[in-house]
C-alpha cells in the first residue's frame, strides 16, 4: 500500500510535466489543425539549453527556463513562418509530414552539435527529497510539477483573458469568421505555433532534470505525447490534462509494483481501449463530418 | 409491399444539439408519386430533418417509416440501397474524379460484383450517359467533377443520385446559388422524373420556385410542423405568414 | 519497364549498384503499396513500416521454428507471409479506423511504437534488441545481390499490378470516394468498409512481402529497423509524395530519385547526422515546392497540352455561358 500511494504521488507529478508538453500540441492543433511531430524535439531542445547552461554557465535548470522559453518562442515563430505557412494544397496532412521533417532535422542539429551520448543535468539537490507523512517526494519533480502547474495556469489566462487569447479562440472556431472579424490569422498561427513551442522549451528544461535524454529521444517522447492527445480527446485541454496523468499514473504504478520493462503497457492498452469504446477520446466532442 | 398510405412518414421526430432543440416532434409524410415541398423559416429544422431522415444524423427520438416499414436505425447506405437517397444543400461532388466517374460509383453494386475488372458493366455506363444527356454534361464527362462550375455541380449531384433508380429523392435547396437557366432545366427534370413515377421530397427558399412545383407544401417552424396544405393555402395561412414575417 | 528493370543485373553493373538497385525496388514497393491506402483511400498511415516490421519478423521467425532451408524456398514463403500479416491487419484496421484523419495518423504510429516497443520486450520471441538472425542465402558471392534484386523487383511487380488493378476497377473508384468525401460516398451506397479494409489489409501483405525480402538479404533482423517509425516510414511517404501521390508511377519514380540519393548521403556523410539533416532538407523542398510530386506535375503539363484537354477546358468556360444565351427572358433570380 505504501509502495502503491508513493507510485502514485510519483505519477501525479511527472503527469504535470507532460501536460505542460502536451498544452503546446493541443494550442496549435486548435489553432491550425495541424499535430506539430516536432513538439518532441522542441522538448529534447530545451532539455540541451538546460544542460548547456548548466554545465558552461551554471546557470540553475529552473532558472534556464527564462532562456530555453524564449529561444523555442523564436524557433517555433521562425520555423512556422517560413516552412508551413507557405504549404497551401493539402496544407493539413503536408503540415503534418513538415513537422515531421522539422524534427528529423533538428535532431540532426542537435546530435551534430552535442553527439549521440545519453545526457543528464545533474544538480547539487538531484537526488534529495522531502519526507512528509512517510512518503519521499523528490524535490525536482515536485518543483517541476508545481511550475508546470503555474505555467499551464499562465496559458490559461493568456487564452482566455486577452486579446491574442480571443484571436486564437476565434481562429480555432472557424477561421474564415476569424478573417472576416479581422483577425490577422496567419500572425495569430505563427504565435500560436511559437507559444506551442515555448511550452516544450519550459517542460524541456524541467524534463532534462527528470530524465536523460539523447537527440533520438524525441521520438519516443512525441510518440508519448500523440498518444496523451488521442486518450484525451485531440484538441481538448481538459482532456490533454488527464491523459498525462493517466500515463504517467500508469508507467509509475508499473514500475513500482511489476518491472519497468513493461512501464508503457498498460498505457498503450488503455489506448486501444479508448479507441475502441470512444474514438473521440476520454473529453473529445464527436465530430460529425457528415454535415 | 405496401401499395397504400404514404412512401414516407415521419412521426414525433425530436432532435438537440445541446440546449438546443432543433427538431421539435416534428410528424409529417410523404405522398407517393408526389413533389411535396418543405419550407420553413431559417432555423426552424429543414436541413436536421432531412439529415436524420437520410442516416447522417441520429435521431433523439420519434420513428420513421418508409414503404410502409419502420426504419430502426437509418444509415445513409442502407437508406440509398432501399431507395431514397439525398443531395447536398452545397453540392457534394467528388471532386478530384470525372464526371463519369462520379455517377458510376453511385450504381448500386454489392457482394462480389465490387470486385470485378472494371469500374461498372455495359449497362451501367449506359444509363450514367443517358443521365448527362438528360442533365446536359454529356460534353463534360471526362471533366473533374471539381471544376465544372456551382449549377452544374449541383445537377451532377443530382443526377448522381438517380443512378440508385430510388423511389424518394430528398433534395435540398436544389437551386440555391444556381442562375436561372440552371434553375429551369433542373425544374424540366424534376417534372420529367416526376412523370416517370419518381417521389420528391424538396426543401426550398426559393418560394416561386416551391410554389409552381411541389404540392403539398409543409411548413416547418421551430422544428415542428406548422402548416401543411397546397401553395394556395399556404400562401393564405396567417401562421405561415406570422413565422416569416416573425411576430 | 518491369521488363527492362529485371535486365538490370545483366548490364554487368557492380554488386554495390545492385544492392542500390534492391533498395530502390524496396521503396518503390513500400511507397506503392502505401499508396494504396494513403493515395487511393486518402488514409495517411504511417503503419506501413508495422507491416514491414512484421514481415521480416515472420521470416525470421519461421527459420528459427521450421527448417526450411536457406535455399529458394523462403522467397517461396514471401507471399504466405504476404497474407497472413494482411489477416493480421484487419482487427488492427477494425481499431485504426474508428478513426480518421489526423487521428488516424496518430493511431497508426502508436501502431509502429508499439510493435517495436513488444520487440524490444517481448525478449524470447523476438530476440529483444539484438534480433533475431536468418540464415544466409548460399547463393555465390557474383550473384548473391541479383537473386535478392530479382525477388524484390517480383514484389515491386507485384504490388504495381495491384495498384494497376485498383485504378480501373469499381474496387479503386470506391476507394476514390472514400478519399474525396466518405460521408458522401456512404450517401451514393457505397459499403465504404470494404475499399478500407481492402486498402489497408492490401498495403499491410505487399509491406510485409518487402519486409520478409529485405530481411533475408541482410540475414538479420532487429527492432530499431524493422520497426523504424521515424526514418523507414518518413523515407516510404517522401517516396510517395517525391513522385506523387495516387499516381501509378509516382512512388517508382520517387524511389528512384530519392534511394541513390540517400545511398549517396549516406556514402559520402558518413556519420548519422547530417544524414538526418540532409534527409530533412530533401523533404522540406519536396514540400515546398513539390507539393503535388513529379508525375503529377509532369502529367497536369502535358494534359494542358493536350487536344483533347483543351477541348473540355473550352467546353468549361463556355457552357454556362452558352445556356443562358439561349435560355429564354431570365425568370427573377431569387
Amino acid at each position: 500500500m505504501h509502495l502503491f500511494i508513493q507510485a502514485i504521488i510519483l505519477g501525479v507529478l511527472t503527469g504535470g510535466l507532460y501536460a505542460l508538453m502536451t498544452s503546446g500540441l493541443t494550442l496549435t492543433f486548435g489553432t491550425m489543425r495541424i499535430i506539430n511531430m516536432a513538439q518532441g524535439v522542441f522538448v529534447v531542445c530545451g532539455a540541451y539549453i538546460g544542460f548547456t547552461l548548466f554545465n558552461y554557465l551554471h546557470i540553475d535548470p529552473f532558472l534556464s527556463i527564462l532562456v530555453s522559453t524564449p529561444l523555442l518562442f523564436a524557433i517555433g515563430f521562425t520555423l512556422q513562418t517560413f516552412l508551413l505557412k507557405p504549404l497551401r494544397h493539402d496544407a493539413h496532412r503536408l503540415s503534418l509530414l513538415m513537422t515531421w521533417a522539422m524534427a528529423i532535422g533538428l535532431e540532426g542539429i542537435l546530435s551534430f552539435i552535442f553527439g549521440t551520448d545519453f545526457r543528464g543535468i545533474l544538480t547539487t539537490y538531484q537526488n534529495s527529497s522531502w519526507t512528509i507523512a512517510g512518503y519521499e517526494i523528490p524535490v525536482v519533480r515536485a518543483l517541476a510539477f508545481l511550475l508546470s502547474v503555474a505555467i499551464l495556469v499562465g496559458m490559461y489566462l493568456l487564452l482566455t483573458r486577452t486579446k491574442f487569447g480571443r484571436s486564437v479562440r476565434a481562429v480555432s472556431q472557424r477561421e474564415s469568421a476569424a478573417k472576416l472579424l479581422g483577425v490577422n490569422t496567419d500572425r495569430t498561427a505563427a504565435l500560436a505555433f511559437g507559444l506551442g513551442a515555448a511550452t516544450a522549451g519550459a517542460a524541456g528544461a524541467m524534463f532534462g532534470l527528470v530524465s536523460s535524454f539523447d537527440p533520438a529521444s524525441h521520438y519516443d517522447l512525441i510518440g508519448r505525447l500523440l498518444a496523451i492527445c488521442v486518450i484525451g480527446g485531440l484538441g481538448s485541454n481538459a482532456g490533454a490534462i488527464a491523459g498525462a496523468v493517466i500515463l504517467a499514473l500508469s508507467e509509475s504504478l508499473v514500475q513500482a509494483e511489476l518491472s519497468p520493462a513493461w512501464s508503457s503497457v498498460p498505457f498503450y492498452v488503455l489506448l486501444i481501449i479508448v479507441l475502441i469504446a470512444r474514438p473521440q477520446g476520454l473529453f473529445g466532442v464527436r465530430a460529425r463530418g457528415a454535415i | 409491399m405496401s401499395v397504400d398510405g404514404p412512401l414516407l412518414e415521419i412521426d414525433a421526430l425530436r432532435k438537440r444539439f445541446g440546449g438546443i432543440v432543433a427538431v421539435d416532434g416534428c410528424s409529417f409524410s410523404v405522398e407517393r408519386g408526389s413533389i411535396t415541398g418543405l419550407i420553413g423559416p431559417n432555423g426552424s429544422g429543414k436541413t436536421t430533418v432531412l439529415n436524420m431522415l437520410s442516416g447522417y444524423l441520429a435521431s433523439d427520438s420519434g420513428s420513421i417509416r418508409f414503404d410502409g416499414k419502420r426504419v430502426a436505425r437509418p444509415d445513409p447506405t442502407t437508406m440509398y440501397r432501399g431507395g431514397m437517397s439525398r443531395t447536398f444543400q452545397r453540392a457534394r461532388v467528388l471532386p478530384e474524379i470525372d464526371v463519369l466517374d462520379n455517377l458510376l460509383v453511385a450504381a448500386p453494386k454489392r457482394g462480389l460484383a465490387v470486385w470485378g475488372m472494371s469500374k461498372a458493366n455495359r449497362a451501367t455506363v449506359d444509363y450514367a450517359m443517358t443521365l448527362l444527356d438528360e442533365f446536359k454534361l454529356t460534353r463534360l464527362a471526362e471533366a473533374k467533377a471539381g471544376e465544372l462550375s456551382y449549377g452544374q455541380q449541383k445537377l451532377l449531384e443530382f443526377a448522381t443520385v438517380l443512378m440508385g433508380k430510388p423511389r424518394l429523392v430528398l433534395l435540398d435547396e436544389p437551386t440555391a446559388g444556381v442562375n436561372h437557366v440552371m434553375v429551369d432545366l433542373m425544374t424540366e427534370r424534376i417534372r420529367e422524373f416526376h412523370a416517370k413515377g419518381l417521389t420528391f421530397l424538396i426543401v426550398e427558399h426559393n418560394m416561386e420556385f416551391v410554389m409552381s412545383l411541389c404540392d403539398p407544401i409543409v411548413v416547418l417552424d421551430h422544428g415542428k410542423q406548422l402548416f401543411a396544405g397546397a401553395p394556395d393555402d399556404v400562401q393564405q395561412n396567417q401562421l405561415v405568414l406570422d413565422a416569416y414575417l416573425g411576430d | 519497364m518491369i521488363a527492362a528493370l529485371a535486365l538490370f543485373p545483366f548490364s554487368g553493373a557492380e554488386s554495390w549498384i545492385v544492392n542500390i538497385g534492391i533498395f530502390t525496388l524496396m521503396y518503390a514497393a513500400l511507397g506503392s503499396a502505401w499508396n494504396l491506402i494513403g493515395g487511393y483511400t486518402g488514409y495517411v498511415s504511417l503503419g506501413s513500416v508495422a507491416f514491414f516490421g512484421l514481415g521480416a519478423y515472420g521470416l525470421a521467425l519461421t527459420f528459427q521454428h521450421i527448417g526450411i532451408g536457406n535455399g529458394f524456398l523462403p522467397f517461396a514463403l514471401v507471399p504466405i507471409i504476404g497474407i497472413a500479416v494482411a489477416i493480421v491487419s484487419v482487427p488492427i484496421g477494425w481499431i485504426a479506423f474508428r478513426t480518421r484523419g489526423l487521428p488516424f495518423i496518430i493511431v497508426t504510429i502508436s501502431l509502429v511504437i508499439i510493435l517495436q516497443y513488444m520487440a524490444l520486450n517481448l525478449t524470447d520471441i523476438t530476440g529483444g534488441a539484438p534480433g533475431l538472425q536468418v540464415p544466409q542465402a548460399p547463393f555465390p558471392p557474383g550473384a548473391y545481390e541479383e537473386y535478392f534484386y530479382w525477388a524484390m523487383l517480383g514484389v515491386f511487380a507485384v504490388t504495381l499490378l495491384a495498384c494497376a488493378y485498383v485504378r480501373r476497377s469499381r474496387l479503386g473508384l470506391m476507394m476514390f470516394a472514400v478519399r474525396e468525401d466518405e460521408d458522401k460516398a456512404r450517401g451514393l451506397g457505397v459499403a465504404t468498409s470494404v475499399p478500407k479494409y481492402a486498402a489497408f489489409a492490401g498495403c499491410a501483405a505487399f509491406s510485409a512481402m518487402a519486409g520478409a525480402v529485405w530481411a533475408y538479404y541482410l540475414s538479420t533482423v532487429y527492432p530499431q529497423f524493422a520497426f523504424d517509425g521515424e526514418f523507414l516510414a518518413m523515407g516510404i511517404i517522401l517516396v510517395a509524395y517525391l513522385g506523387g501521390i495516387g499516381t501509378l508511377w509516382g512512388p517508382f519514380v520517387g524511389a528512384a530519385i530519392l534511394t541513390p540519393a540517400q545511398q549517396y548521403f549516406a556514402y559520402s556523410l558518413g556519420g548519422s547526422q547530417l544524414y538526418l539533416i540532409a534527409y530533412a532538407a530533401v523533404f522540406i523542398v519536396v514540400m515546398l515546392f513539390l507539393p503535388r510530386g513529379v508525375v503529377t506535375t509532369i502529367a497536369d503539363r502535358a494534359l494542358r497540352r493536350s487536344r483533347r484537354r483543351k477541348q473540355v477546358v473550352e467546353e468549361l468556360a463556355t457552357a454556362e455561358s452558352e445556356a443562358l444565351r439561349d435560355a429564354p427572358a431570365p425568370a427573377v433570380a431569387r
